[in-house]
């Protein structure tokens, strides 16, 4: 059960990835918030949705993402680095 | 009361007088062009229409009391140079000119200016540093009428071409450069982005999510656009 599960979780990452790297940033948020629902702290879910809203400009939603990265991991580099880069421009 | 007198009344000198007139200064431009004189005469306490590179016109001026010189005449850099001497002969206590190259500039602080501006590679500098700054800008004014905005995309204009949106014929304004981040993926897998500029992008450039458009225009026009949802 548990297996299909990540297994279904993986896909819908790699569909987020797969949109958000063609430039469908809305498709990719529908995916990456299904992920979510099935798997509210997970990690790579949380860090994508973050890099999406921060490309789009949408620092606030990015920022909160960021920020829910580093509750979970408070050590995640990259999360940490994106919240210092909009801190400082905001 | 601070005295200044400005020199040279094209675009820039125009903008010094003016701005420091408003400051409550006491101003006296001057230009061979009457026509400009008449145009700001409203502004400063005293406009004058004469040859400035003539000591004698200065000194009938009364010009001797100013505290700050500002000289302005344009391309002409040999009046320039002239008028920065005879300013400073008349032991005006700071004389600043204006300079289009640093070959200029080096010549008029030989000559008596204490500070040398260059108006144009300093607006060129500022221009591009806030191109390049991540963080939006509002509106950088060009000259009274017209400036630059930075404006993120507003949501009726995603996924429409420029040609659709027919700016120049609604607004009367012209994109530029777009600010896009292109979407990258690591080496490790995960997602990343990199911020690209798109120069003057063409009729069939689409509008993405998150484009930052950098507008150029009447500030009249780039207001109403700010306003576009």
């Amino acid at each position: 059960m548990d297996k299909a599960k990540n297994n279904d979780i993986k896909e819908l990452i790699e569909e987020g990835k797969f949109y958000f790297l063609n430039q469908k940033y809305n498709e990719a948020l529908q995916y990456l918030s299904k992920a979510l629902e099935k798997e509210p702290k997970n990690i790579e879910v949380l860090y994508t949705i973050g890099i999406i809203y921060e490309s789009i400009n949408n620092l606030d939603k990015a920022l909160e993402y960021f920020k829910r990265v580093i509750e979970i991991d408070p050590q995640h580099e990259d999360a940490i680095f994106h919240i210092n880069s909009i801190s400082e421009n905001q | 009361m601070e005295r200044f007198v400005v020199i040279g009344l094209g675009r820039f000198g125009q903008s010094v007088a003016i701005n420091l007139a408003k400051l409550g200064k006491n101003v006296i431009a001057i230009d061979e062009d009457p026509q400009k004189v008449e145009e700001i005469a409203d502004f400063v306490f005293q406009a004058a229409a004469c040859d400035a590179t003539d000591e004698k016109n200065l000194r009938d001026l009364g010009l001797k009391n100013a505290d700050v010189g500002v000289v302005s005449v344009g391309e002409d850099i040999s009046s320039s140079i002239l008028i920065t001497l005879t300013l400073k002969e008349m032991g005006i206590k700071k004389i600043i000119s204006k300079a289009l190259t640093q070959v200029q500039g080096k010549v008029l602080i030989k000559v008596g200016a204490d500070r040398v501006i260059y108006p144009e590679r300093d607006m060129g500098e500022r221009l591009a540093k806030r191109l390049s700054s991540p963080q939006l800008f509002d509106l950088i004014e060009l000259t009274e009428s017209h400036g630059i905005l930075e404006l993120l995309a507003p949501e009726s204009f995603v996924g429409k071409r420029l040609d659709q949106l027919e700016l120049r014929k609604k607004y009367g304004v012209t994109v530029i450069a777009v600010k896009r981040n292109m979407p990258e993926l690591k080496d490790d897998g995960s997602t990343s982005f990199k911020e690209s500029m798109i120069l003057s992008p063409g009729p069939d450039f689409e509008v993405l999510l998150g484009d930052i458009m950098i507008i150029l225009g009447k500030s009249k026009s780039l207001d109403k656009i700010k306003k576009v949802k």
